[in-house]
Protein backbone atom coordinates (compact mmCIF):
# COMPACT_ATOMS: atom_id res chain seq x y z
CA UNK A 1 0.00 0.00 0.00
CA UNK A 2 1.45 3.08 -0.80
CA UNK A 3 1.09 6.34 0.34
CA UNK A 4 -0.68 9.46 -1.16
CA UNK A 5 0.91 11.98 0.69
CA UNK A 6 2.66 12.83 4.02
CA UNK A 7 1.27 16.08 6.20
CA UNK A 8 0.47 17.05 9.81
CA UNK A 9 -2.10 16.73 11.97
CA UNK A 10 -2.27 20.33 13.75
CA UNK A 11 -4.34 19.82 16.89
CA UNK A 12 -3.77 22.99 19.25
CA UNK A 13 -0.02 23.73 19.45
CA UNK A 14 0.84 20.23 18.43
CA UNK A 15 1.76 18.83 15.22
CA UNK A 16 1.44 15.37 14.95
CA UNK A 17 3.57 13.95 11.59
CA UNK A 18 1.42 11.63 9.51
CA UNK A 19 1.51 9.55 6.15
CA UNK A 20 -1.82 9.28 4.51
CA UNK A 21 -3.41 6.31 2.76
CA UNK A 22 -6.73 5.53 0.92
CA UNK A 23 -8.60 3.09 3.02
CA UNK A 24 -11.00 1.35 0.38
CA UNK A 25 -10.44 -0.65 -2.49
CA UNK A 26 -11.99 0.92 -5.85
CA UNK A 27 -14.92 -1.61 -6.21
CA UNK A 28 -14.85 -1.34 -10.12
CA UNK A 29 -12.09 -3.05 -11.95
CA UNK A 30 -10.21 -1.03 -14.00
CA UNK A 31 -11.69 -1.63 -17.95
CA UNK A 32 -10.61 0.54 -20.83
CA UNK A 33 -12.01 1.13 -24.15
CA UNK A 34 -10.66 -0.51 -27.00
CA UNK A 35 -10.70 0.36 -30.58
CA UNK A 36 -12.73 -3.61 -31.80
CA UNK A 37 -10.92 -4.24 -34.56
CA UNK A 38 -7.45 -3.31 -33.93
CA UNK A 39 -7.28 -3.55 -30.14
CA UNK A 40 -5.63 -0.47 -29.31
CA UNK A 41 -6.12 1.48 -26.21
CA UNK A 42 -8.22 4.48 -27.53
CA UNK A 43 -7.65 8.47 -26.99
CA UNK A 44 -9.77 10.72 -26.12
CA UNK A 45 -9.07 14.10 -28.27
CA UNK A 46 -10.21 17.69 -26.96
CA UNK A 47 -11.78 18.38 -30.05
CA UNK A 48 -13.43 22.13 -31.33
CA UNK A 49 -15.83 21.41 -33.25
CA UNK A 50 -16.31 24.85 -34.95
CA UNK A 51 -12.59 25.02 -36.05
CA UNK A 52 -12.78 21.45 -36.76
CA UNK A 53 -9.46 20.68 -35.09
CA UNK A 54 -8.20 18.85 -31.71
CA UNK A 55 -7.12 21.86 -29.16
CA UNK A 56 -4.31 21.77 -27.22
CA UNK A 57 -3.66 22.27 -23.59
CA UNK A 58 -2.17 26.10 -23.93
CA UNK A 59 -5.82 26.87 -25.98
CA UNK A 60 -8.19 25.64 -23.40
CA UNK A 61 -9.91 28.16 -20.85
CA UNK A 62 -12.08 27.45 -18.33
CA UNK A 63 -15.85 29.03 -18.38
CA UNK A 64 -18.59 28.92 -15.97
CA UNK A 65 -21.85 28.38 -18.02
CA UNK A 66 -25.03 31.50 -16.90
CA UNK A 67 -28.15 31.81 -18.53
CA UNK A 68 -28.85 31.71 -22.33
CA UNK A 69 -26.16 29.39 -23.32
CA UNK A 70 -23.55 32.10 -22.17
CA UNK A 71 -20.12 31.61 -20.93
CA UNK A 72 -18.09 33.58 -18.66
CA UNK A 73 -14.16 32.82 -18.71
CA UNK A 74 -12.75 32.02 -16.21
CA UNK A 75 -9.01 33.41 -16.21
CA UNK A 76 -6.93 30.78 -14.19
CA UNK A 77 -4.84 32.29 -11.18
CA UNK A 78 -1.60 31.74 -10.72
CA UNK A 79 -1.32 28.74 -8.41
CA UNK A 80 0.51 29.78 -5.02
CA UNK A 81 0.73 27.35 -2.66
CA UNK A 82 -0.17 28.17 0.96
CA UNK A 83 2.04 27.71 4.17
CA UNK A 84 -0.32 25.24 6.07
CA UNK A 85 -0.41 22.77 2.79
CA UNK A 86 -1.18 19.06 3.90
CA UNK A 87 -2.09 20.42 6.96
CA UNK A 88 -5.17 18.44 8.82
CA UNK A 89 -6.25 21.62 11.20
CA UNK A 90 -8.68 20.20 14.22
CA UNK A 91 -11.73 22.96 14.37
CA UNK A 92 -13.60 21.27 17.03
CA UNK A 93 -15.10 18.06 18.46
CA UNK A 94 -18.33 16.49 17.82
CA UNK A 95 -20.45 13.15 18.54
CA UNK A 96 -20.01 10.71 16.18
CA UNK A 97 -23.87 10.39 15.28
CA UNK A 98 -24.19 14.34 15.29
CA UNK A 99 -22.57 14.98 11.27
CA UNK A 100 -24.66 12.79 9.51
CA UNK A 101 -23.41 9.95 7.23
CA UNK A 102 -24.62 11.67 3.97
CA UNK A 103 -21.47 13.93 4.44
CA UNK A 104 -19.06 11.55 4.33
CA UNK A 105 -17.01 10.81 1.36
CA UNK A 106 -13.33 8.96 1.02
CA UNK A 107 -11.85 7.19 3.94
CA UNK A 108 -8.59 7.16 4.42
CA UNK A 109 -6.15 6.11 6.95
CA UNK A 110 -3.60 7.68 8.83
CA UNK A 111 -0.14 6.54 9.96
CA UNK A 112 1.74 8.63 12.65
CA UNK A 113 5.54 8.97 11.28
CA UNK A 114 8.96 9.78 13.81
CA UNK A 115 7.97 11.97 15.87
CA UNK A 116 3.93 12.21 15.66
CA UNK A 117 3.75 8.34 18.29
CA UNK A 118 3.04 10.20 20.74
CA UNK A 119 0.43 12.41 20.11
CA UNK A 120 -1.17 10.22 17.89
CA UNK A 121 -2.20 7.99 20.30
CA UNK A 122 -3.39 10.59 23.15
CA UNK A 123 -5.49 11.87 20.34
CA UNK A 124 -6.58 8.55 19.58
CA UNK A 125 -7.59 7.43 22.89
CA UNK A 126 -8.81 10.80 24.00
CA UNK A 127 -11.72 10.40 21.58
CA UNK A 128 -12.62 7.18 22.13
CA UNK A 129 -12.73 7.89 25.81
CA UNK A 130 -14.49 10.95 25.29
CA UNK A 131 -17.02 9.13 22.47
CA UNK A 132 -16.06 12.16 20.22
CA UNK A 133 -14.62 12.88 16.76
CA UNK A 134 -12.20 16.15 15.35
CA UNK A 135 -14.08 18.02 12.80
CA UNK A 136 -11.07 19.76 10.73
CA UNK A 137 -9.90 21.54 7.88
CA UNK A 138 -8.03 19.57 5.24
CA UNK A 139 -5.41 21.49 2.80
CA UNK A 140 -4.40 19.39 0.30
CA UNK A 141 -2.41 21.21 -2.92
CA UNK A 142 -4.41 24.50 -2.12
CA UNK A 143 -7.60 23.21 -1.86
CA UNK A 144 -9.64 23.35 0.99
CA UNK A 145 -11.98 20.59 2.07
CA UNK A 146 -14.07 19.31 5.53
CA UNK A 147 -12.99 16.37 7.55
CA UNK A 148 -13.30 14.06 10.50
CA UNK A 149 -11.03 12.12 12.06
CA UNK A 150 -12.03 9.31 14.61
CA UNK A 151 -10.41 6.60 16.63
CA UNK A 152 -10.80 3.44 14.58
CA UNK A 153 -11.05 0.14 16.22
CA UNK A 154 -7.66 -0.95 17.87
CA UNK A 155 -5.50 1.41 17.81
CA UNK A 156 -5.46 3.70 14.35
CA UNK A 157 -6.93 7.08 13.53
CA UNK A 158 -8.99 7.32 10.10
CA UNK A 159 -9.57 10.59 8.51
CA UNK A 160 -12.93 10.49 6.21
CA UNK A 161 -13.41 13.97 3.62
CA UNK A 162 -16.97 15.44 4.22
CA UNK A 163 -19.08 17.32 1.33
CA UNK A 164 -19.86 20.76 2.53
CA UNK A 165 -22.98 20.98 4.48
CA UNK A 166 -24.71 23.48 2.46
CA UNK A 167 -24.93 21.33 -0.72
CA UNK A 168 -26.92 19.26 0.93
CA UNK A 169 -30.79 19.36 -1.19
CA UNK A 170 -32.74 20.31 1.65
CA UNK A 171 -36.07 19.64 -0.72
CA UNK A 172 -35.60 16.22 0.19
CA UNK A 173 -35.89 16.15 4.09
CA UNK A 174 -39.70 16.77 3.37
CA UNK A 175 -40.22 14.11 1.17
CA UNK A 176 -42.18 12.27 4.19
CA UNK A 177 -44.24 14.83 5.57
CA UNK A 178 -47.15 13.45 4.48
CA UNK A 179 -49.90 12.70 6.96
CA UNK A 180 -50.78 9.45 7.00
CA UNK A 181 -52.67 7.61 10.14
CA UNK A 182 -50.56 4.77 11.91
CA UNK A 183 -52.40 2.91 14.52
CA UNK A 184 -50.46 1.30 17.77
CA UNK A 185 -50.96 -1.77 16.11
CA UNK A 186 -49.49 -1.63 12.90
CA UNK A 187 -46.53 0.31 14.71
CA UNK A 188 -45.94 -2.37 16.88
CA UNK A 189 -46.05 -5.04 14.86
CA UNK A 190 -43.49 -2.97 12.83
CA UNK A 191 -40.83 -2.68 15.48
CA UNK A 192 -41.41 -6.76 16.11
CA UNK A 193 -40.11 -7.05 12.48
CA UNK A 194 -37.65 -5.40 12.58
CA UNK A 195 -36.30 -6.08 16.28
CA UNK A 196 -36.57 -9.79 14.56
CA UNK A 197 -34.40 -8.73 12.01
CA UNK A 198 -32.45 -7.07 13.74
CA UNK A 199 -28.46 -8.58 14.02
CA UNK A 200 -24.65 -8.24 14.65
CA UNK A 201 -22.97 -6.58 11.24
CA UNK A 202 -20.69 -9.09 10.03
CA UNK A 203 -19.03 -7.58 7.22
CA UNK A 204 -17.97 -10.38 5.63
CA UNK A 205 -21.75 -11.87 4.97
CA UNK A 206 -21.29 -9.40 2.34
CA UNK A 207 -19.27 -10.07 -0.19
CA UNK A 208 -19.05 -7.93 -4.04
CA UNK A 209 -19.96 -10.51 -5.87
CA UNK A 210 -20.07 -8.57 -8.87
CA UNK A 211 -16.56 -7.81 -8.90
CA UNK A 212 -15.75 -11.08 -7.95
CA UNK A 213 -16.96 -12.68 -11.25
CA UNK A 214 -15.68 -9.88 -13.49
CA UNK A 215 -12.15 -10.64 -12.08
CA UNK A 216 -12.72 -14.69 -12.28
CA UNK A 217 -13.87 -13.64 -16.09
CA UNK A 218 -10.58 -11.82 -16.50
CA UNK A 219 -8.41 -14.40 -15.03
CA UNK A 220 -10.20 -17.24 -17.30
CA UNK A 221 -9.31 -15.09 -20.40
CA UNK A 222 -5.52 -14.31 -19.44
CA UNK A 223 -4.20 -17.11 -22.09
CA UNK A 224 -5.68 -14.91 -25.05
CA UNK A 225 -4.52 -11.67 -23.44
CA UNK A 226 -2.80 -9.59 -25.97
CA UNK A 227 -0.50 -7.39 -26.53
CA UNK A 228 -1.91 -4.69 -28.92
CA UNK A 229 0.63 -1.34 -29.00
CA UNK A 230 -0.22 -0.61 -32.82
CA UNK A 231 2.28 2.11 -32.70
CA UNK A 232 5.43 -0.43 -32.18
CA UNK A 233 3.69 -2.94 -34.91
CA UNK A 234 5.42 -0.68 -38.05
CA UNK A 235 8.86 -0.38 -36.11
CA UNK A 236 9.09 -4.24 -35.13
CA UNK A 237 8.57 -5.06 -39.29
CA UNK A 238 11.25 -2.72 -40.36
CA UNK A 239 13.44 -3.94 -37.46
CA UNK A 240 12.75 -7.21 -38.83
CA UNK A 241 13.59 -6.69 -42.20
CA UNK A 242 17.31 -4.79 -40.71
CA UNK A 243 17.81 -7.88 -38.64
CA UNK A 244 17.57 -9.68 -42.07
CA UNK A 245 19.83 -7.53 -44.69
CA UNK A 246 21.93 -7.48 -41.78
CA UNK A 247 22.26 -11.08 -41.58
CA UNK A 248 22.32 -11.95 -45.33
CA UNK A 249 25.64 -9.38 -45.28
CA UNK A 250 27.83 -11.37 -42.81
CA UNK A 251 27.10 -14.69 -43.94
CA UNK A 252 29.42 -16.13 -46.91
CA UNK A 253 27.90 -17.50 -50.15
CA UNK A 254 28.03 -20.95 -49.28
CA UNK A 255 27.29 -20.86 -45.51
CA UNK B 1 -6.76 -2.26 -68.15
CA UNK B 2 -7.77 1.16 -68.65
CA UNK B 3 -10.11 1.88 -65.32
CA UNK B 4 -7.53 1.86 -61.99
CA UNK B 5 -10.73 1.36 -59.85
CA UNK B 6 -10.49 -2.12 -60.95
CA UNK B 7 -9.77 -5.09 -59.86
CA UNK B 8 -6.38 -6.62 -61.43
CA UNK B 9 -5.41 -10.17 -60.86
CA UNK B 10 -2.45 -10.71 -58.72
CA UNK B 11 0.82 -12.30 -60.52
CA UNK B 12 1.65 -15.25 -58.97
CA UNK B 13 4.93 -17.47 -58.43
CA UNK B 14 5.97 -20.52 -58.70
CA UNK B 15 7.18 -22.96 -56.03
CA UNK B 16 10.68 -23.78 -56.46
CA UNK B 17 12.58 -26.42 -53.72
CA UNK B 18 15.55 -25.07 -53.34
CA UNK B 19 16.74 -21.35 -52.58
CA UNK B 20 19.32 -19.59 -55.28
CA UNK B 21 21.09 -17.18 -56.12
CA UNK B 22 21.14 -14.74 -59.02
CA UNK B 23 22.32 -10.88 -59.08
CA UNK B 24 18.92 -10.56 -62.33
CA UNK B 25 16.94 -11.22 -58.95
CA UNK B 26 15.67 -9.18 -56.34
CA UNK B 27 14.53 -11.49 -53.30
CA UNK B 28 12.09 -10.24 -50.20
CA UNK B 29 10.79 -12.15 -47.24
CA UNK B 30 7.80 -13.83 -48.08
CA UNK B 31 5.19 -12.35 -45.26
CA UNK B 32 1.96 -15.00 -44.18
CA UNK B 33 -1.13 -13.40 -44.78
CA UNK B 34 -3.31 -12.08 -47.13
CA UNK B 35 -2.93 -11.03 -50.50
CA UNK B 36 -4.08 -7.42 -50.50
CA UNK B 37 -4.09 -5.02 -53.42
CA UNK B 38 -4.63 -1.24 -52.64
CA UNK B 39 -6.55 1.06 -55.28
CA UNK B 40 -6.48 4.94 -54.25
CA UNK B 41 -8.02 6.38 -57.16
CA UNK B 42 -10.97 8.35 -56.76
CA UNK B 43 -11.49 6.34 -53.41
CA UNK B 44 -9.82 3.79 -51.51
CA UNK B 45 -10.78 0.13 -52.35
CA UNK B 46 -8.78 -2.83 -50.72
CA UNK B 47 -9.02 -5.59 -52.83
CA UNK B 48 -8.22 -9.55 -51.87
CA UNK B 49 -6.08 -11.90 -54.00
CA UNK B 50 -9.61 -13.19 -55.31
CA UNK B 51 -11.00 -9.72 -55.42
CA UNK B 52 -13.13 -9.71 -52.63
CA UNK B 53 -13.46 -6.11 -50.48
CA UNK B 54 -10.85 -6.52 -47.46
CA UNK B 55 -12.45 -3.40 -46.34
CA UNK B 56 -15.56 -5.19 -45.24
CA UNK B 57 -13.52 -7.27 -43.04
CA UNK B 58 -11.37 -5.10 -41.82
CA UNK B 59 -12.63 -1.40 -41.39
CA UNK B 60 -9.45 -0.23 -39.94
CA UNK B 61 -7.51 -0.42 -43.41
CA UNK B 62 -9.89 2.92 -44.52
CA UNK B 63 -7.26 4.94 -43.11
CA UNK B 64 -4.76 4.08 -45.76
CA UNK B 65 -6.71 6.25 -47.85
CA UNK B 66 -5.11 9.20 -45.69
CA UNK B 67 -1.17 8.10 -47.17
CA UNK B 68 -1.32 8.88 -50.65
CA UNK B 69 -1.17 12.12 -52.95
CA UNK B 70 -1.37 10.94 -56.28
CA UNK B 71 -3.50 8.03 -57.58
CA UNK B 72 -1.83 4.64 -57.28
CA UNK B 73 -2.31 0.74 -57.16
CA UNK B 74 0.11 -1.11 -55.14
CA UNK B 75 0.36 -4.93 -54.52
CA UNK B 76 1.24 -6.17 -50.89
CA UNK B 77 0.34 -8.89 -48.17
CA UNK B 78 -1.53 -7.90 -45.59
CA UNK B 79 -0.15 -9.19 -41.93
CA UNK B 80 -1.56 -9.14 -38.38
CA UNK B 81 1.34 -8.33 -35.82
CA UNK B 82 1.34 -10.35 -32.82
CA UNK B 83 4.49 -10.71 -30.55
CA UNK B 84 7.06 -9.48 -33.04
CA UNK B 85 5.52 -11.67 -36.39
CA UNK B 86 3.06 -12.21 -38.83
CA UNK B 87 -0.26 -14.05 -37.68
CA UNK B 88 -2.37 -15.75 -40.09
CA UNK B 89 -3.97 -17.67 -37.67
CA UNK B 90 -4.88 -13.68 -35.95
CA UNK B 91 -6.17 -12.35 -39.25
CA UNK B 92 -8.61 -15.58 -39.42
CA UNK B 93 -10.14 -15.19 -36.61
CA UNK B 94 -10.03 -11.24 -37.04
CA UNK B 95 -8.52 -10.76 -33.57
CA UNK B 96 -8.16 -7.17 -32.56
CA UNK B 97 -4.34 -6.73 -33.14
CA UNK B 98 -2.28 -4.13 -35.47
CA UNK B 99 -2.74 -4.85 -39.13
CA UNK B 100 -0.06 -3.61 -41.54
CA UNK B 101 0.35 -3.99 -45.52
CA UNK B 102 3.71 -4.68 -46.58
CA UNK B 103 3.58 -3.36 -50.12
CA UNK B 104 5.97 -4.38 -52.82
CA UNK B 105 4.43 -3.91 -56.08
CA UNK B 106 3.29 -0.46 -57.78
CA UNK B 107 1.04 -1.14 -60.84
CA UNK B 108 -0.15 1.95 -61.53
CA UNK B 109 0.71 5.73 -60.36
CA UNK B 110 -0.41 9.54 -61.02
CA UNK B 111 -2.13 8.40 -64.44
CA UNK B 112 0.52 5.91 -66.05
CA UNK B 113 0.16 2.45 -65.90
CA UNK B 114 3.21 0.12 -64.93
CA UNK B 115 2.57 -3.41 -65.63
CA UNK B 116 4.75 -3.61 -68.64
CA UNK B 117 7.61 -2.00 -67.01
CA UNK B 118 10.66 -4.24 -65.81
CA UNK B 119 10.12 -4.66 -61.92
CA UNK B 120 13.22 -2.61 -61.28
CA UNK B 121 11.33 0.65 -62.44
CA UNK B 122 8.10 -0.66 -60.94
CA UNK B 123 10.09 -0.51 -57.53
CA UNK B 124 11.55 2.98 -57.98
CA UNK B 125 8.18 4.52 -59.18
CA UNK B 126 6.58 2.55 -55.59
CA UNK B 127 8.89 4.56 -53.61
CA UNK B 128 8.73 7.80 -54.96
CA UNK B 129 4.62 7.46 -54.42
CA UNK B 130 4.77 5.79 -51.21
CA UNK B 131 6.90 5.68 -48.28
CA UNK B 132 6.75 3.74 -44.66
CA UNK B 133 3.89 5.27 -42.81
CA UNK B 134 0.71 4.52 -40.77
CA UNK B 135 -0.57 0.78 -41.40
CA UNK B 136 1.39 0.55 -44.77
CA UNK B 137 5.29 -0.78 -45.06
CA UNK B 138 7.28 -0.78 -47.84
CA UNK B 139 8.90 -4.23 -48.35
CA UNK B 140 12.72 -4.31 -48.58
CA UNK B 141 14.55 -6.60 -50.98
CA UNK B 142 18.30 -7.92 -51.07
CA UNK B 143 19.92 -8.65 -54.39
CA UNK B 144 21.28 -11.70 -55.28
CA UNK B 145 21.79 -13.48 -51.96
CA UNK B 146 18.59 -15.74 -51.99
CA UNK B 147 20.36 -18.37 -50.33
CA UNK B 148 21.45 -16.63 -47.56
CA UNK B 149 18.32 -14.66 -47.03
CA UNK B 150 16.24 -18.23 -46.38
CA UNK B 151 18.79 -19.33 -44.29
CA UNK B 152 18.17 -16.30 -42.23
CA UNK B 153 14.37 -16.65 -43.04
CA UNK B 154 14.21 -19.85 -41.58
CA UNK B 155 16.14 -19.36 -38.62
CA UNK B 156 13.52 -16.55 -37.44
CA UNK B 157 10.82 -19.16 -38.41
CA UNK B 158 9.27 -16.28 -41.15
CA UNK B 159 7.25 -17.88 -43.75
CA UNK B 160 9.36 -18.61 -47.17
CA UNK B 161 11.59 -16.03 -49.70
CA UNK B 162 9.84 -14.74 -52.66
CA UNK B 163 12.52 -14.13 -55.65
CA UNK B 164 11.54 -11.72 -58.00
CA UNK B 165 13.42 -11.16 -61.67
CA UNK B 166 14.10 -7.65 -61.91
CA UNK B 167 13.76 -7.44 -65.66
CA UNK B 168 10.26 -9.13 -65.52
CA UNK B 169 6.54 -7.62 -66.03
CA UNK B 170 4.19 -7.88 -63.98
CA UNK B 171 1.41 -10.57 -65.57
CA UNK B 172 -1.80 -10.20 -64.04
CA UNK B 173 -3.11 -13.61 -63.18
CA UNK B 174 -0.28 -15.55 -64.43
CA UNK B 175 1.57 -18.23 -62.17
CA UNK B 176 5.70 -18.01 -64.65
CA UNK B 177 8.81 -18.84 -63.66
CA UNK B 178 9.19 -14.78 -62.69
CA UNK B 179 8.31 -14.70 -59.41
CA UNK B 180 9.76 -17.95 -57.52
CA UNK B 181 8.93 -18.92 -53.92
CA UNK B 182 11.03 -21.24 -52.03
CA UNK B 183 9.33 -22.25 -48.75
CA UNK B 184 11.01 -22.59 -45.04
CA UNK B 185 7.47 -24.61 -44.12
CA UNK B 186 5.25 -27.32 -45.03
CA UNK B 187 2.19 -26.92 -45.01
CA UNK B 188 -0.19 -29.88 -44.39
CA UNK B 189 -4.23 -30.09 -43.96
CA UNK B 190 -4.34 -32.94 -40.51
CA UNK B 191 -7.89 -33.90 -38.32
CA UNK B 192 -7.51 -33.51 -34.90
CA UNK B 193 -9.35 -36.87 -33.21
CA UNK B 194 -7.94 -37.25 -29.80
CA UNK B 195 -6.57 -34.38 -27.31
CA UNK B 196 -4.03 -34.63 -24.23
CA UNK B 197 -2.89 -32.51 -21.71
CA UNK B 198 0.62 -31.56 -20.47
CA UNK B 199 1.69 -31.64 -17.04
CA UNK B 200 1.04 -27.90 -16.93
CA UNK B 201 -2.47 -28.38 -17.77
CA UNK B 202 -1.80 -26.69 -21.69
CA UNK B 203 -4.10 -28.89 -23.60
CA UNK B 204 -2.40 -30.70 -26.92
CA UNK B 205 -3.67 -31.17 -29.75
CA UNK B 206 -2.93 -34.60 -31.92
CA UNK B 207 -2.23 -33.93 -35.83
CA UNK B 208 -3.95 -36.83 -37.68
CA UNK B 209 -2.98 -36.75 -41.74
CA UNK B 210 -6.05 -39.52 -42.33
CA UNK B 211 -8.80 -40.60 -41.08
CA UNK B 212 -6.86 -42.96 -38.79
CA UNK B 213 -6.91 -41.38 -35.47
CA UNK B 214 -3.74 -43.38 -33.96
CA UNK B 215 -1.83 -42.18 -36.93
CA UNK B 216 -0.28 -39.27 -35.40
CA UNK B 217 2.45 -36.80 -37.16
CA UNK B 218 2.69 -34.52 -34.07
CA UNK B 219 1.16 -32.80 -30.70
CA UNK B 220 1.08 -29.23 -30.80
CA UNK B 221 -0.69 -26.89 -27.85
CA UNK B 222 -3.92 -26.08 -28.48
CA UNK B 223 -4.39 -21.86 -29.78
CA UNK B 224 -5.07 -19.41 -27.17
CA UNK B 225 -8.38 -19.34 -25.44
CA UNK B 226 -9.10 -22.79 -26.64
CA UNK B 227 -10.22 -25.08 -23.90
CA UNK B 228 -11.60 -28.97 -23.85
CA UNK B 229 -14.27 -27.69 -21.37
CA UNK B 230 -16.76 -26.50 -23.64
CA UNK B 231 -16.49 -29.55 -25.51
CA UNK B 232 -17.85 -33.11 -25.25
CA UNK B 233 -14.77 -35.25 -24.61
CA UNK B 234 -14.99 -39.21 -23.96
CA UNK B 235 -11.86 -40.79 -22.18
CA UNK B 236 -9.71 -43.21 -24.96
CA UNK B 237 -7.13 -44.72 -22.59
CA UNK B 238 -4.45 -43.93 -20.30
CA UNK B 239 -0.83 -44.27 -22.06
CA UNK B 240 1.35 -44.56 -19.17
CA UNK B 241 0.03 -41.75 -16.61
CA UNK B 242 -1.47 -39.66 -19.14
CA UNK B 243 -5.07 -40.10 -20.29
CA UNK B 244 -5.94 -39.37 -24.11
CA UNK B 245 -10.09 -38.23 -24.77
CA UNK B 246 -11.57 -38.65 -28.04
CA UNK B 247 -13.08 -35.29 -29.05
CA UNK B 248 -16.53 -35.75 -29.77
CA UNK B 249 -17.13 -33.45 -32.45
CA UNK B 250 -13.11 -33.41 -34.67
CA UNK B 251 -10.88 -30.67 -35.47
CA UNK B 252 -9.42 -29.60 -38.58
CA UNK B 253 -6.54 -28.06 -38.35
CA UNK B 254 -3.74 -26.63 -40.63
CA UNK B 255 -0.43 -27.12 -39.47
CA UNK B 256 3.51 -25.74 -40.71
CA UNK B 257 6.39 -27.63 -39.91
CA UNK B 258 10.00 -27.73 -41.29
CA UNK B 259 10.30 -31.62 -42.16
CA UNK B 260 8.92 -34.86 -40.93
CA UNK B 261 11.82 -36.83 -39.27
CA UNK B 262 12.78 -40.45 -40.08
CA UNK B 263 9.85 -41.56 -37.66
CA UNK B 264 7.16 -39.20 -39.31
CA UNK B 265 7.11 -36.80 -37.10
CA UNK B 266 6.88 -32.91 -37.60
CA UNK B 267 10.03 -30.57 -36.53
CA UNK B 268 9.30 -27.45 -35.65
CA UNK B 269 5.55 -28.22 -36.09
CA UNK B 270 2.82 -25.21 -35.51
CA UNK B 271 -0.90 -24.24 -35.94
CA UNK B 272 -1.66 -21.82 -38.74
CA UNK B 273 -5.36 -22.11 -38.73
CA UNK B 274 -8.04 -24.70 -37.83
CA UNK B 275 -12.18 -24.88 -37.56
CA UNK B 276 -14.84 -27.68 -36.59
CA UNK B 277 -15.15 -30.71 -38.43
CA UNK B 278 -18.65 -30.04 -40.68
Amino acid sequence: MRSLYKGVIGFGLVSIPIQVYKALDDEKVEVHWLHKICGSRIQYQKYCPVCRTEVEAGQLVRGAPVPNGRYVVLDDEPQETPAHDHTVSIISFHLLNAIDPVYYKQAYWLKPMAGGHKGYRLLRDTMEQTNLVALAELTLRSKLSLAVVRAYEGSTLMMHTLHYPESLRQEGTRFGEISVPVSDKEQDMARILVKHMQEPFVPERYPNLAKRQLLERIQALMPTARNTQNYQATEEVISLMEQLRESVSHETRLG
Amino acid sequence: MNDPGKFILPMLGITVPHPFDDSEWRYEIKWDGYRCQIHWTDRLQVFSRSGRDLLQPFPDLADLAQLFDVPVILDGELIAWENGAPSYYALQKRAPLPHRVVVFDCLYADGEWLCAKPLATRLERMHRVVTTQGKIVVADGIIQKGTALWQSVRDRGLEGVMAKHLGSPYLPGKRVGYWKKFLVMTRQWTKVFTISQSSEGQWLWRMSPGNDSRAVIGTLPAPPGWSAEAQDVMTEKGKGSRPIWRLNRPLVVEVEYRELTTRGKMRHGRIRQWQYHT
